[in-house]
């Protein structure tokens, strides 16, 4: 699992070894934002596809503006790259839609919604770890506490007032369903998953050390 | 403890961890209940904060393996998320529910729904099995075995033979029953049913047995089975008569019976 802190102190000092023409840096950087980039990513994109060329997009922008020295705070870094995430996503939802608009008025391609490889795989894993995780919920109570908020997206509120819970237990049930699922997931993820992954992100390393060393140019 | 990140002002106060878990801000992050100031104060808190960012992942995963299970087996979510429907709905339409949920478990098991399948397939077969079974034992035990006398009993033709005195019968103490075949007059118009006495004593006018609506046979006999212990030895008169369809007596026929003793008793 890659490392993702990246704290004030620690996003100005990576800043500042960018700016001076430091590879490692940058290769640290991407690391370092890898993690909650895609999570972010993920949240505003429909495949996981989708997800991970937006996050190459904003680390290999991220990295050229910092280059270049436009950054103004470098202490608050993981607000920029959160920034420039979301803002690359609009433009890529616009771009699709005017190419969808302008090109026959027809539906966007089911193939673009497709998840790909990668997807599929997660998917699988995800649904599998899901089912495990409900399967291991003796409390038919907890399992539906589960999908009142997260599917049917119902207030925490309603949620106690409908089972009669306080709001103690009802996030104690959503904590302790997290952690169980992270821990089988950690546990069952299979092993080419972690290869897709890997393979990506050595790639994408070497692109970017690639492109700090002048590559390309 | 985290430091917060950015610079909190007015209402919304700093990212910070003692805020974050009092609030609980990674449930109402993962449900889209913080409001715009404070997502983007969390999601910037999850670059620095590796615990927070577990956490959201792990819950993340979780949300969407949720969504992928309801996607895939509809009526399980639609089974939960209706509770409080069911719980008020008449009982019929919760256990139609709780049938769809059935289903829905079953689905993810296919070895658990092919036993189920084989279950419910078997079942009533079983049943139907068991009692055809019960209904072939019963009428085994009412029906004679073929291979032995369906009755062990004396047979004794009576026809009218003008002047030719009573028919003997001779009881035979080993047979408990006495069938008599009465042979019906060859003349006059036959009827649906008939009426039989049996008269004996001294006068032999003391009615022993009688039946009505006796139906006759192919043959045009009547026949009428006796217990054996029943005739004494003595004389008898046997009188077959019949009602007519305009409600007159047809014509009695009387036929002459004398029982003696068999040559053993």
């Amino acid at each position: 699992m890659t490392t993702s802190r990246l704290d004030p102190a620690r996003a100005a000092d990576l800043v500042e070894r960018i700016v001076a023409g430091d590879a490692s840096a940058e290769a640290e950087l991407v690391e370092r934002s890898l993690r909650p980039l895609r999570l972010l990513a993920r949240r505003v994109t429909r495949t996981e596809a989708d997800a991970e060329d937006l996050v190459q997009e904003t680390q290999i922008a991220a990295l050229e503006k910092i280059r270049r020295g436009d950054i103004r705070e470098p202490e608050r870094l993981a607000g920029f790259l959160r920034a420039l995430l979301k803002n690359r996503a609009v433009q890529t939802y616009r771009r699709r839609h005017h190419t969808a608009e302008t090109a026959s008025e027809a539906p966007p391609d089911a193939a673009d919604e497709r998840p790909g490889p990668l997807g599929d795989a997660l998917e699988r894993e995800r649904l599998r770890v899901t089912r495990r995780l409900l399967d291991e919920l003796n409390v038919a109570r907890d399992r539906e506490i589960l999908f009142r908020y997260y599917i049917a997206e119902e207030s925490s509120e309603g949620i106690c007032r409908t089972l009669g819970l306080d709001a103690d237990h009802f996030y104690r049930v959503l904590h302790r369903a997290r952690q169980r699922f992270a821990k089988l997931w950690r546990q069952q993820a299979p092993r080419e998953l972690h290869g897709i992954v890997g393979a990506g992100l050595v790639f994408f390393l070497w692109f970017a050390a690639y492109r700090a060393t002048g590559g390309g140019r | 403890m985290t430091a917060p990140t950015g610079s909190g002002s007015g209402e919304h106060r700093a990212m910070v961890h003692p805020r974050i878990d009092d609030e609980r801000v990674v449930d109402r992050y993962l449900a889209g209940r913080l409001d715009a100031e404070d997502t983007a104060r969390f999601e910037e808190h999850l670059f620095a904060c590796d615990a927070c960012l577990a956490a959201v992942e792990a819950g993340e995963q979780l949300r969407r393996g949720l969504q992928a299970v309801a996607a895939e087996t509809m009526v399980a979510a639609e089974t939960v998320l209706a509770a409080e429907t069911v719980a008020a709905a008449d009982s019929a339409h919760a256990r139609g529910l709780i049938a769809l949920g059935v289903l829905a478990w079953l689905r993810r098991r296919p070895g658990m729904l092919a036993a189920v399948t084989l279950l419910v397939v078997l079942l009533p077969a079983a049943l139907v099995w068991q009692q055809l079974e019960l209904q072939r034992l019963r009428s085994a035990a009412e029906r004679p075995a073929f291979d032995q006398p369906t009755a062990d009993l004396q047979l004794v033709p009576l026809g009218v033979v003008r002047d030719a005195g009573p028919t003997l019968l001779q009881i035979d103490a080993e047979r408990p029953l006495v069938l008599l075949s009465l042979e019906l007059p060859s003349t006059g118009a036959r009827l649906e049913t008939y009426r039989v006495e049996l008269r004996g004593g001294a006068s032999m006018d003391d009615l022993v047995w009688r039946a009505e609506g006796l139906e006759p046979t192919l043959y045009d006999s009547l026949l009428i089975a006796l217990p054996a212990r029943s005739l004494v030895p003595g004389d008898y008169r046997i009188v077959v008569g019949a009602e007519t369809a305009a409600g007159g007596d047809a014509d009695e026929q009387v036929l002459e019976l004398r029982v003696v003793d068999s040559p053993g008793s």
